[in-house]
C-alpha cells in the first residue's frame, strides 16, 4: 500500500513539477523543459517493452516521428485535433504490432539490429515523401490545441503515463514482463504467453511515444527528420538506461540527463554527446541498474550499516523508487 | 542490367567486408559492434589527414589501416572486455562507444565532408557495355583479397583454428587451454584492419564524414543476420545478396530508398526463414 501512495504520489508531484517548468521557463531553457517532459512521456513507454521485459528497443525514434507527422498531416484534411491525434496515436501502434510481429521473433541484439534498421528506414521515408512531410528540412504543424491546452495535456500525461506504468508494473502484466527479461525460454516454459505479452508490451509502448510525438509536435509548430533519426533512438535507449530501466522515476531522470547535457552544455559540437557515451558506459559497467539503481543500492548499504544487518526487505522498495 | 548488377557486386563486396569484422567478433565475444562505424569513420579520416599532409596514397591508407586496428582493439581493451560475463550490457556499450568515436571524429575533424583523392580516380574501366570506376574496381580488388588473406588464416593457422574453437564453444575452448583474451583482442584487431580497408576503399566512392559509416553498417548488420551468426562465408555470400538486392532496387524502384530494399529482404528473411540463408548450428539467431 505505501509503495502505491508513494508512487502515486511521485507522478502528481512529477505533473506539477512538469507544468511548473513548462509555463515558468522561456526562450532555450523552455525548448529544453519541452523536450524533457516529451522525452519522459515517451521514454515512460519504453520502460515497458526495454525496462521491463528486456528488449532493446531502437524503433522508439520512428514511433515518436510517426506520431508528429500522423497528426500533422491528418491535421492538413481538416480533421479536429482530438480525432486526429487519436487516429495519429492508433496509427503508430498499429505500425508497432508489425514491428513486432516481425521483430519478436528475434531476441537482444538481433531485436536491436532489426528495429534500429526500422527506424532507419522511416527516416528515409520523412525525408523522402516530400508532398506529405515536406522533405529534408520538415513542415510546419496546424495549431489543434492552444498553447496552454498542450502545456496542460502534456504535464497531464507525465502524471497518467507514471500512475498507468506503476499499474502495469505491478500487475501480472509486469511480472510477466520481468520472467521474460530473466529468461525467456523459462518463461514460456512455465505458461507464460510470451509472445502475446511481447507483443502488447511493444503495441503500448508505440503508443506513448506517438502520443508523445503528437504534443511535441503541437508545442514546437514543425517537425523535421533530423529529430527522428536512428541517433535520436540511441539517445533514447541511453536515456532510458541512464535513468534506471524498469524503474518508474527512470524515464523522468534519463531525459533530465540526456537533454540536459546535449542541451545546455554548450562544450562544442559533439562533446555533449562524447561525455554521453563514457557516462553511459561507466553507468552501464558500474551500476547496472543506471543512476537511480546505484542510488537506492547506496541507500541500502547505508541503512544496513545504520541497523547492522543487511536488511533484504527493502527491494521491494528499491524497485518502485 | 549487367551494369547494375556490377554496382551490385560492388556494394555488396564493401558489405561482405564490414560484415566479416562484425561476425567475427559477435562469433567470439557475442557483441553487437556498433561501434564498428566508428572505427571505420576513424581510420578514413586519419588516411584523409595523411594524405592531405602530404604523405603517398599507399603510406596514408596503411597508416589509416594501423588506426582502425589500434581503435578497434581498444574498444575491446577499455571496454567490452569488462561485459564479457553479461551480454545484456553488450548493446548498451557498444553504442555507448559508438557516440564517443563518431563524435571525437566530430571534434576533430568538424561535421562537414572531406574528399579523399586516389591515385586511380580518373581510371574507368570498360569492358562490353559495362564501366566501373578504378575507386569501385579496388574495392573490389581490396575486398576479394582481404577476405582470401582471412580465410587462409581461420582454416590454415593455429591463430585461426584457436579462433573458430572460441566461436564454436567458449567454454570448451578455454579449457582446452585457449588463451582467450588473446582470442578476443585478435578478433577485434582483424575487425579493425577490416573496417580500415572498406573505409579507404569506399570513401573516395562517397565522402569522409563522422556520419559515412551509419547505412553501410546497417546494410552490413542485415549481412550478418542473412549471412547467420559467426559464419565468415555466410556473411560474404549474404553481403552479394544484399549488394545486389540494393543495387537493382535502387536502379528500377527508386535510389533514394536504396537501404529501404536491404530492410524488405531482412523482414522477409526473418518471417520466412529464421535461421538466416545459411544457418550455423553454434548459435541461435532466433
Amino acid at each position: 500500500m505505501r509503495a502505491h501512495v508513494t508512487a502515486l504520489g511521485g507522478a502528481v508531484g512529477l505533473s506539477v513539477l512538469a507544468y511548473l517548468l513548462l509555463t515558468g521557463l522561456s526562450g532555450d531553457q523552455g525548448q529544453v523543459a519541452l523536450l524533457v517532459v516529451v522525452w519522459t512521456i515517451a521514454l515512460i513507454g519504453l520502460n515497458l517493452i526495454q525496462g521491463l521485459g528486456g528488449y532493446p528497443n531502437l524503433a522508439h525514434a520512428a514511433f515518436f516521428g510517426g506520431g508528429a507527422y500522423l497528426s500533422a498531416v491528418l491535421l492538413d484534411t481538416g480533421l479536429p485535433m482530438t480525432v486526429a491525434a487519436l487516429l495519429a496515436v492508433a496509427g503508430v501502434m498499429a505500425a508497432g504490432l508489425v514491428v513486432a510481429l516481425v521483430f519478436s521473433r528475434t531476441r537482444g541484439q538481433y531485436f536491436a539490429i532489426g528495429t534500429m534498421f526500422f527506424t532507419a528506414v522511416a527516416t528515409l521515408v520523412f525525408t523522402n515523401a516530400a508532398d506529405l512531410t515536406g522533405g529534408p528540412n520538415g513542415r510546419p504543424v496546424a495549431l489543434g490545441y492552444s498553447l496552454e491546452a498542450t502545456v496542460v495535456l502534456l504535464a497531464a500525461s507525465v502524471g497518467v503515463g507514471l500512475a498507468l506504468f506503476h499499474w502495469a508494473s505491478v500487475s501480472r502484466f509486469g511480472d510477466r514482463l520481468r520472467a521474460i527479461r530473466a529468461d525467456e525460454d523459462l518463461a514460456q516454459h512455465v505458461g507464460v504467453p510470451t509472445s502475446r505479452v511481447k507483443l502488447l508490451a511493444m503495441v503500448c509502448s508505440a503508443g506513448a511515444a506517438a502520443w508523445a510525438g503528437v504534443l511535441f509536435g503541437q508545442y514546437n509548430g514543425v517537425v523535421a527528420p533530423s529529430q527522428f533519426t536512428f541517433g535520436q533512438s540511441f539517445l533514447m535507449f541511453v536515456a532510458l538506461g541512464l535513468g534506471g530501466a524498469g524503474r518508474l522515476l527512470g524515464p523522468a531522470v534519463g531525459a533530465a540527463v540526456v537533454i540536459g547535457l546535449t542541451q545546455l552544455l554548450t562544450l562544442g559540437p559533439g562533446v555533449s554527446q562524447i561525455v554521453l557515451g563514457v557516462l553511459f558506459i561507466l553507468v552501464t559497467l558500474l551500476a547496472p541498474e543506471g543512476v537511480l539503481g546505484g542510488v537506492s543500492a547506496l541507500a541500502r548499504r547505508v541503512r544496513a550499516a545504520r541497523t547492522g544487518r543487511a536488511d533484504r526487505s527493502v527491494r521491494g522498495e528499491g524497485a518502485v523508487a | 542490367m549487367s551494369q547494375v548488377l556490377v554496382n551490385g557486386v560492388f556494394l555488396g563486396c564493401l558489405f561482405a567486408v564490414v560484415a566479416v569484422g562484425l561476425t567475427l567478433v559477435y562469433g567470439v565475444m557475442e557483441v553487437p559492434n556498433f561501434a564498428h562505424a566508428g572505427v571505420i569513420v576513424l581510420s578514413a579520416y586519419t588516411t584523409w589527414s595523411a594524405s592531405a599532409a602530404g604523405l603517398p596514397f599507399a603510406l596514408a591508407a596503411l597508416a589509416g589501416i594501423a588506426c582502425g586496428a589500434l581503435v578497434s582493439v581498444l574498444t575491446e581493451v577499455l571496454a567490452y572486455r569488462w561485459i564479457i560475463d553479461r551480454p545484456a550490457a553488450a548493446p548498451a556499450v557498444a553504442l555507448g562507444l559508438m557516440l564517443i568515436l563518431q563524435n571525437v571524429a566530430l571534434r576533430l575533424y568538424g561535421g562537414e565532408g572531406r574528399s579523399l583523392d586516389t591515385p586511380y580516380d580518373r581510371v574507368l574501366l570498360r569492358l562490353g557495355g559495362v564501366s566501373l570506376s578504378g575507386v569501385k574496381a579496388a574495392l573490389v580488388v581490396l575486398a576479394v583479397v582481404s577476405l582470401l588473406a582471412l580465410h587462409l588464416l581461420l582454416s590454415r593457422t593455429s591463430l585461426g583454428r584457436a579462433m573458430r574453437a572460441v566461436a564454436q564453444d567458449r567454454e570448451a575452448a578455454a579449457i582446452l587451454g585457449i588463451p582467450m583474451r588473446r582470442q578476443y583482442a585478435l578478433a577485434f584487431l582483424i575487425a579493425g584492419v577490416l573496417g580500415g580497408v572498406a573505409a579507404i576503399a569506399y570513401a573516395p566512392t562517397f565522402q569522409v564524414s563522422p556520419y559515412m559509416a551509419d547505412e553501410v553498417l546497417l546494410s552490413a548488420f542485415v549481412v550478418v543476420v542473412l549471412g547467420g551468426l559467426g559464419s565468415v562465408w555466410g556473411a560474404v555470400a549474404g553481403g552479394l545478396v544484399l549488394g545486389v538486392v540494393e543495387g537493382l532496387g535502387s536502379a528500377y524502384l527508386s535510389p533514394a530508398y536504396q537501404s529501404a530494399f536491404g530492410f524488405l529482404l531482412l523482414v522477409s528473411i526473418l518471417v520466412l526463414r529464421p535461421g538466416g540463408l545459411r544457418s550455423t548450428n553454434a548459435r541461435r539467431v532466433a
